[in-house]
């Protein structure tokens, strides 16, 4: 089945900062977690997929389509939430969809309706006069009212309380439930993730440091914690920001079985969060910096 | 349908929804024919990934608990007498192995073992 | 096209009303220029409308938005050219409407020439002509030094021409628009105006087309 997103060799230069090489694809009715530390690279993926910026190398495609050549196409096909939507705020939020849902060729005015309903964004205020959240909610609710094959999130719930955050991963959740909906969810705060997301990617400094499936990486890799002696065990085994301390070490491992082996009786193991999964690769690449 | 998820459980989670699927079957919880909710359904209503829920079902159909039907989801299979009495006697068996070897690893006797069992079964 | 017109209309709804003050101040306060004050107010309700068409989108922060949805960049462009004519019409109507009204207590401002609506469209022609395109290139914050330049310009220019006028005697206007009729003298400066703006858009055009945002 065709992929709904595949990028591969992306490529972007800045002055300071560049966004080399980065591939992955996402298969129809899945979540994927796009994670990493700010400025790792996420938004400005992002903006690559949408075209907001050129690309120095690589291809984007979405649903089999180029995204700059087939530009209009593949857009009708997305609905997007960024972080810090811009809206024009003396508007209403009817008088913004109507500016808004015209360009969509499957624009479901029910389907808003109904959306609208479930987030809890009653009556018809003034974008000016929705919070944080109920801002974030309504750009969801307008980016699922087109028949949208691919849901792309930029830092949705940055600045949002864990009630807010459960909820829209249960929209998320009921989004694919169909199948034919994939989504596309980056964020630094990967507790969204842990439960939910399909796949993860992780990108730092501008660059992948893995992509799988989620429950694939929480299954095999481990945080490995022990004496100096295990350590010393270990020399030479693949070792992921491993954390000396006067007491002793943990660092992260791909395989955790193997790691038990060879660092023998004692060590401790434990399965990461995302979050470690995130902290661990993060300081291995400031280490190797270093 | 009962399902309890553990996160902070060292086994994976497509495991355990396959094995407390796979109980409910094996007691005749779950009757032959019964449609299970769908992978993506039932990975919403658990808040869980999609390709977990998968993993279950695959399992669930590859021990033939189950049968995938493509278009329509996942039925339970029909269990014959023989079959489930094999069954159930594996599960019995498993779960006493793990008992076996941890008793061996303390250096537990095999009497004080089969005392421990007899005061297990006895209780209620 | 007309969904995105009637967007910046609704967006500004609001500033409609300094559009209706400006055209009815003008006519009073410039009443010593008799049908010129046209030209100056024309000028100055349109391009100041449209401008703050822009300012709005740069408040905000929509031209991300407005990027992501499936519409060309070109269709964004082009909407605001043809605010031009519509904003100039509609500013030269409501001077009619005021001069009209007016007249019996400032009479003389009621525009009976062609000339003077047309000599006003072609100036925020060239100015929105010369302008939109830094706009669009550079984005309206960092496009706004420009705007002061060329406001500058264009208020100097005929205040230096007035000096050199009055202290050299009479400005005489190039021949050709002496000797040709009124109607013709409008229709030429009306096409100069509609080929400035084409000329300007296409710039425009491409100059969206490669913003990054």
């Amino acid at each position: 089945m065709q992929d709904v997103l595949k990028v591969e060799g992306l490529t972007k230069q800045y002055e300071d900062f560049t966004l080399s090489g980065i591939s992955f694809s996402l298969p129809p009715g899945y979540i994927m977690g796009f994670i990493g530390a700010n400025g790792a690279g996420k938004t400005t993926t992002i903006k690559l997929i949408m075209n907001l910026i050129d690309r120095d190398a690589g291809s984007i495609e979405v649903l089999g389509m180029d995204n700059i050549q087939n530009e209009r196409a593949v857009k009708d096909e997305i609905g997007f939430v960024y972080d810090n939507a811009g809206y024009y705020e003396e508007l209403t939020m009817e008088q913004m969809k109507n500016i808004i849902s015209r360009y969509y060729s499957h624009w479901d005015e029910g389907a808003y309706k109904r959306n609208l309903k479930r987030m809890g964004l009653r009556g018809n205020k003034k974008i000016s006069d929705l919070s944080k959240g109920m801002r974030m909610k309504y750009a969801l609710a307008l980016a699922l009212s087109h028949h949208a094959r691919l849901l792309i999130m930029d830092e949705p719930t940055s600045g949002l309380d864990p009630v807010i955050r459960s909820e829209l991963l249960g929209v998320l959740q009921e989004a694919i439930e169909g199948g034919d909906c994939s989504v596309f969810f980056s964020t630094h705060i990967t507790s969204d993730l842990d439960k939910v997301a399909d796949y993860v990617a992780m990108i730092h400094d501008g660059e992948m440091i893995f992509n799988d499936a989620k429950d694939h990486l929480l299954e095999n890799y481990r945080i490995v914690k022990g004496s100096k002696s295990h350590l010393e065990r270990l020399a030479g085994y693949p070792l992921i920001g491993t954390d000396r301390h006067p007491h002793g070490f943990s660092a992260l491992v791909s395989d955790g079985a193997a790691a038990a082996r060879a660092a023998g009786e004692g060590l401790v193991l434990e399965r990461p969060t995302l979050e470690d999964m995130m902290l661990y690769h993060v300081r291995d690449a400031a280490g190797v910096r270093v | 349908m009962d399902i309890i998820i553990s996160n902070a459980s060292d086994q994976p989670i497509y495991e355990q929804i396959a094995r407390q699927i796979q109980s409910q079957i094996v007691r005749g919880e779950l009757p032959e024919g019964e449609l299970l909710p769908s992978i993506r359904r039932l990975a919403k209503d658990l808040q869980v990934s999609v390709i977990t829920t998968s993993r279950a079902y695959e399992e669930l159909a590859r021990d033939g608990f189950v049968n995938m039907v493509a278009g329509k989801g996942c039925y339970v299979a029909a269990q014959n007498e023989a079959l489930l009495k094999e069954r159930r006697l594996k599960m019995v068996e498993d779960s006493l192995t793990k008992g076996v070897e941890a008793a061996r690893d303390m250096g537990m006797p095999l009497t004080e073992l089969i005392e421990l069992v007899k005061v297990l079964y006895r209780e209620e | 096209m007309l969904g995105l017109m009637k967007r910046d209309l609704l967006v500004q709804r609001k500033r409609l009303w300094v559009m209706a003050v400006y055209c009815l101040l003008g006519p009073i306060l410039f009443r010593s220029m008799g049908q010129a004050a046209l030209v100056v107010v024309m000028v100055a309700v349109a391009y100041m409308m449209l401008l703050t068409a822009f300012a709005y989108d740069d408040k905000y922060k929509v031209d991300g938005t407005f990027a992501s949805l499936p519409i060309k960049r070109e269709s964004l462009v082009v909407a605001r050219y043809l605010e031009i004519p519509v904003l100039s019409v509609t500013a030269l109507l409501l001077y009619m409407l005021v001069t009209g009204l007016i007249s019996p207590w400032i009479p003389g401002m009621f525009p009976t020439e062609v000339l003077l609506p047309v000599a006003a469209f072609l100036v925020v022609s060239l100015m929105s002509g010369l302008y939109l395109p830094i706009i669009y290139r550079y984005g309206y914050v960092k496009a706004r030094i420009f705007n002061m330049v060329i406001f500058l310009a264009f208020a100097l220019i005929p205040t230096a021409g007035l000096i050199l006028g009055n202290a050299g005697g009479e400005i005489t206007p190039p021949s050709w628009i002496a000797n040709v009729s009124e109607g013709t003298a409008a229709a030429v400066l009306f096409a100069a105006a509609i080929v400035i703006l084409f000329v300007s858009c296409l710039i425009s055009i491409r100059m969206y087309e490669k913003r990054q945002f």
